[in-house]
C-alpha cells in the first residue's frame, strides 16, 4: 500500500514511517505542511494519506481542507485523520460525502500498531474508521425518549463498534463471540432504532452515524 | 469636601499621578521664614488681581453670550451661543483652576463628555451639569473677585505707604496745615501725623498676609463647590478599572491559549512518538533485539525529552520559585538561564502577586526575545521603585528593532501590563540598544 504523511511535527513524521514500515506499507513522501499536501498527492497519487489536522499556514484545521481539497482531484485517495483532539465537526466534514474511504483517529490511538495496519486496510477498501471517542461523544445521550435506553449493553458496545466501522466479523474478534450471535445484536439494535438493516458493507455504518447525529 | 478620595490630577499635566488616600491639598503650612511669607503675599496678591481681570472678561463675555443665547433658542441659533458661552466659561474655569493650583489648591479638571458623530454631540455640553456649574462659577466669581480685589490692592498698598509716609508725604499738598488723621484725633503736630501713619501701616503690613490668604481662600472654597468635578472622575476611573480588567482577561486567555499550543507541540507530540517507537520495538524484540534495544532507548530519550518540557511550561504557568522565593530570585534565576550574560539589581518592591506576575512574565519574555533575535552580548535587568511606582527596566546592547507591533512576544506583554494598570514602552532604534521600560503603580498592588 502506498501511503503519503503530512504532519508538522518532524519528530512525529519519522515516527509514523517508521510505524507505517512496520506495518509493511510503502511511504512515497512525508510533508510538512497542507499546501505540500496537495502537491504531493497530485503527484505520487498515494492509496491513503495519512494527514494531521492541526498543520501550517495556519495552524487550525489546514490539513482536513487540504485532505479534502486533494480527495475532490483525486476521488480514489483514502484520507486517514489524526488529530491531538477529537471534533466532531471535523468528522462531519470528513463523512459528508457519504462515500468511505475516510478515517479519523486520535494520535495517541496510531501508536498501536495493530490499530493503525487495521484502519489503512479498512479505508483503502473504502470504508470508514472512527475513533472510538468520537463514537463515545456521539452516544451521549440527549434526550429522554432516547432509543439507546432501550438497548442492552452488550447491544450498546456492538453499535459503538459498528459506529467505528468494523465489520461483523471485526466486531465478534473482539467482544470474543461468534458470528451468528453479532448479526443477531446487529439485527435488534437496527430494530430498536428503526433503521433499514443494509447489509455490513460502509453504508451500515454511515446510516448509522447519520442517526447517531441526527438525534 | 475633605474626605480622602481617590484622585485623578489634571490630565493636561504629564507630571501628575493619581494618588489614592491623599487627602485634599490643604493650604500649604505657614512658613517660618520672613522671605517665604513675602513672597507667598505677593503671589496671593497676584492670584487675587489675576481673579478680578479674568472673572470680569468671563462677565462681560458670558452674561452677553448667555442672554443671546437664551433670547435666540427658539430660532435654533440659541443653542450654538449656548454652547459657545459654556465653552468659554469651560475655558475660564481651566485658567482659575490653574491658577488655584499654583497656590497649592489642588481643584479636580471636569472631564467633559467625548465628542461623538453627529449634529447632537455638537450642543453635548448643554446637557453637562458640571459645564452649567462652570458658568455660575463665572457669574458668582465676578462678584466676590471683584470685591476683593479693591481690599487686596488697599492692604498690599497701604502697609509699605503707611511705613514710609514720613518720605512721600512732604510732596502732599495743604502740608503744615493740621488736617491729617493725627490733628483729627487731637494729636496736633507733624510727628505724631507721620507715627499714626506709620503704625497703621504696619498694621496693614501685618495683617496682609492673613488677609490676602483670606481672600484667596474664599475664592478657592467657591471653586471647590462649583469646579471640582468629582462624579466624572469617579465615572472616569470606573472606565479605566474596565478596561484594564478587560486586558486581564485578554491577557489570560491569551495566556491559555498559548498554554494549549505549547502543550500540543511539546510534550504531548513527545510521548505520541514515544508510543510509537515503543510499539515499534514491541514488533521487533523477537526478530531483531538489537534493532529493538536501539528504539527503547530511543524512546527513552523522548520520555526524559517530555519531562523536561512540562517542566518548562510548568515554569511557564506559574514559576515555583516566584512564590516560594520572591521576585528577585525568580528573576534572577531567569538571568542565569539566559544565555547571554546578565546583571540582575532588583529593589525589594512592594508589589501585588498579579504584578510580581507580570513582572515575572515580562522579564521571562524579554530575555527571551533578546536571545532568540538581538544577538545581544550584555544585559542589564533593574526594577526600582520610583515614587508610588516600580519601574522595570530590561536593556540589552544588541541590533534593535524590538516593537510593540503585532506579531511580536511584546505585544502580549503590553496586554499584560495593561492588567495591572501597566505600562510598557520599548525604544530599540536599529543598531541597538533595546531599552524595555515597565511601570506598575505600587498601588495596583495594595489591593
Amino acid at each position: 500500500m502506498r501511503v503519503l504523511v503530512a504532519d508538522d511535527s518532524v519528530l512525529l513524521r519519522e515516527g509514523l514511517i517508521r510505524l507505517l514500515a512496520e506495518v509493511g506499507c510503502e511511504v512515497v513522501d512525508a510533508v510538512p505542511d497542507a499546501p505540500s499536501l496537495v502537491e504531493a498527492a497530485a503527484k505520487h497519487r498515494p492509496d491513503v494519506a495519512v494527514v494531521d489536522i492541526r498543520m501550517p499556514p495556519s495552524n487550525t484545521d489546514d490539513g482536513l481542507r487540504a485532505a479534502v481539497e486533494a480527495r475532490t482531484a483525486n476521488p480514489e485517495l483514502g484520507i486517514l485523520m489524526l488529530s491531538a483532539y477529537i471534533e466532531l465537526s471535523y468528522a462531519d466534514v470528513l463523512l459528508s460525502d457519504g462515500r468511505g474511504g475516510v478515517g479519523y483517529l486520535l494520535k495517541d490511538r496510531v501508536t498501536s500498531l495493530d490499530t493503525l495496519a487495521d484502519a489503512l486496510k479498512t479505508i483503502s477498501e473504502g470504508g470508514t474508521v472512527l475513533d472510538p471517542e468520537v463514537v463515545a461523544q456521539l452516544l451521549v445521550a440527549r434526550r429522554k425518549q432516547d432509543p439507546l435506553a432501550a438497548l442492552t449493553p452488550r447491544e450498546r458496545e456492538v453499535l459503538a463498534l459498528m459506529a467505528e466501522g468494523r465489520s461483523n466479523s471485526a466486531i465478534a474478534q473482539q467482544l470474543v463471540v461468534t458470528g451468528g450471535a453479532v448479526e443477531k445484536h446487529v439485527s435488534n439494535i437496527f430494530a430498536k432504532i428503526n433503521l433499514p438493516d443494509v447489509g455490513s458493507d460502509n453504508r451500515r455504518v454511515l446510516a448509522v452515524l447519520a442517526w447517531l447525529k441526527a438525534r | 469636601m475633605n474626605a480622602p478620595i481617590g484622585r485623578i490630577l489634571d490630565p493636561q499635566d504629564p507630571g501628575s499621578t493619581s494618588a489614592a488616600d491623599e487627602p485634599r491639598t490643604e493650604s500649604p503650612a505657614p512658613s517660618r521664614s520672613l522671605g517665604e511669607l513675602v513672597r507667598r503675599t505677593c503671589q496671593d496678591f497676584g492670584f487675587l488681581v489675576a481673579s478680578f481681570f479674568i472673572s470680569l472678561f468671563g462677565f462681560i463675555v458670558c452674561i452677553p453670550l448667555f442672554a443671546v443665547g437664551l433670547g435666540t433658542t427658539p430660532i435654533i441659533v440659541g443653542f450654538a451661543v449656548l454652547t459657545l458661552c459654556l465653552s468659554i466659561s469651560g475655558g475660564l474655569a481651566r485658567y482659575h483652576r490653574r491658577l488655584l493650583g499654583s497656590l497649592g489648591y489642588e481643584i479636580t479638571q471636569t472631564i467633559y463628555p467625548p465628542k461623538t458623530k453627529g449634529l447632537r454631540s455638537r450642543f453635548r455640553r448643554l446637557g453637562h451639569a458640571q459645564s452649567w456649574r462652570e458658568f455660575l462659577h463665572v457669574v458668582i466669581i465676578f462678584i466676590v473677585a471683584t470685591t476683593c480685589f479693591p481690599i487686596a490692592v488697599t492692604w498690599f498698598v497701604a502697609g509699605p505707604g503707611g511705613l514710609l509716609y514720613g518720605l512721600w508725604s512732604v510732596w502732599l499738598p495743604g502740608q503744615g496745615t493740621d488736617s491729617g488723621l493725627a490733628f483729627l484725633l487731637g494729636f496736633p503736630g507733624r510727628l505724631a501725623d507721620v507715627a499714626l501713619n506709620m503704625a497703621l501701616g504696619a498694621v496693614f503690613l501685618i495683617t496682609a498676609p492673613f488677609v490676602m490668604r483670606g481672600l484667596v481662600a474664599l475664592q478657592a472654597g467657591i471653586a471647590r463647590g462649583l469646579l471640582d468635578d468629582e462624579t466624572s472622575v469617579l465615572r472616569q476611573q470606573v472606565s479605566q478599572l474596565a478596561t484594564s480588567r478587560a486586558a486581564a482577561g485578554e491577557a489570560e486567555a491569551l495566556t491559555l491559549r498559548k498554554l494549549e499550543r505549547d502543550l500540543h507541540d511539546g510534550p504531548q507530540q513527545r510521548l505520541v512518538r514515544l508510543g510509537m517507537d515503543i510499539s515499534a520495538a514491541e514488533r521487533r524484540i523477537a526478530t531483531d533485539p538489537d534493532e529493538a534495544r536501539a528504539m527503547m532507548r530511543s524512546a527513552f530519550d523522548q520520555s526524559q525529552e517530555a519531562l523536561a518540557e512540562i517542566r518548562t511550561l510548568s515554569r511557564g504557568i506559574a514559576p515555583p520559585i516566584l512564590s516560594e522565593q520572591g521576585l528577585s530570585a525568580a528573576i534572577t534565576a531567569l538571568a542565569a538561564r539566559s544565555g547571554t550574560p546578565t546583571t540582575v539589581d532588583i529593589d525589594d518592591v512592594e508589589l501585588s502577586d498579579p504584578a510580581q506576575n507580570a513582572v515575572y512574565f515580562v522579564t521571562a519574555e524579554a530575555l527571551t526575545n533578546m536571545a532568540k533575535h538581538s544577538a545581544a552580548q550584555n544585559c542589564w535587568v533593574e526594577l526600582r521603585a520610583v515614587g508610588a511606582i516600580a519601574v522595570l527596566t530590561i536593556t540589552d546592547d544588541g541590533m534593535g528593532g524590538a516593537s510593540l507591533a503585532k506579531g511580536h512576544g511584546l505585544a502580549g506583554l503590553a496586554e499584560r501590563l495593561r492588567g495591572v494598570d501597566g505600562t510598557l514602552t520599548v525604544s530599540s532604534p536599529i543598531g541597538g540598544p533595546t531599552h524595555l521600560t515597565a511601570t506598575i503603580p505600587l498601588q495596583a498592588s495594595a489591593s
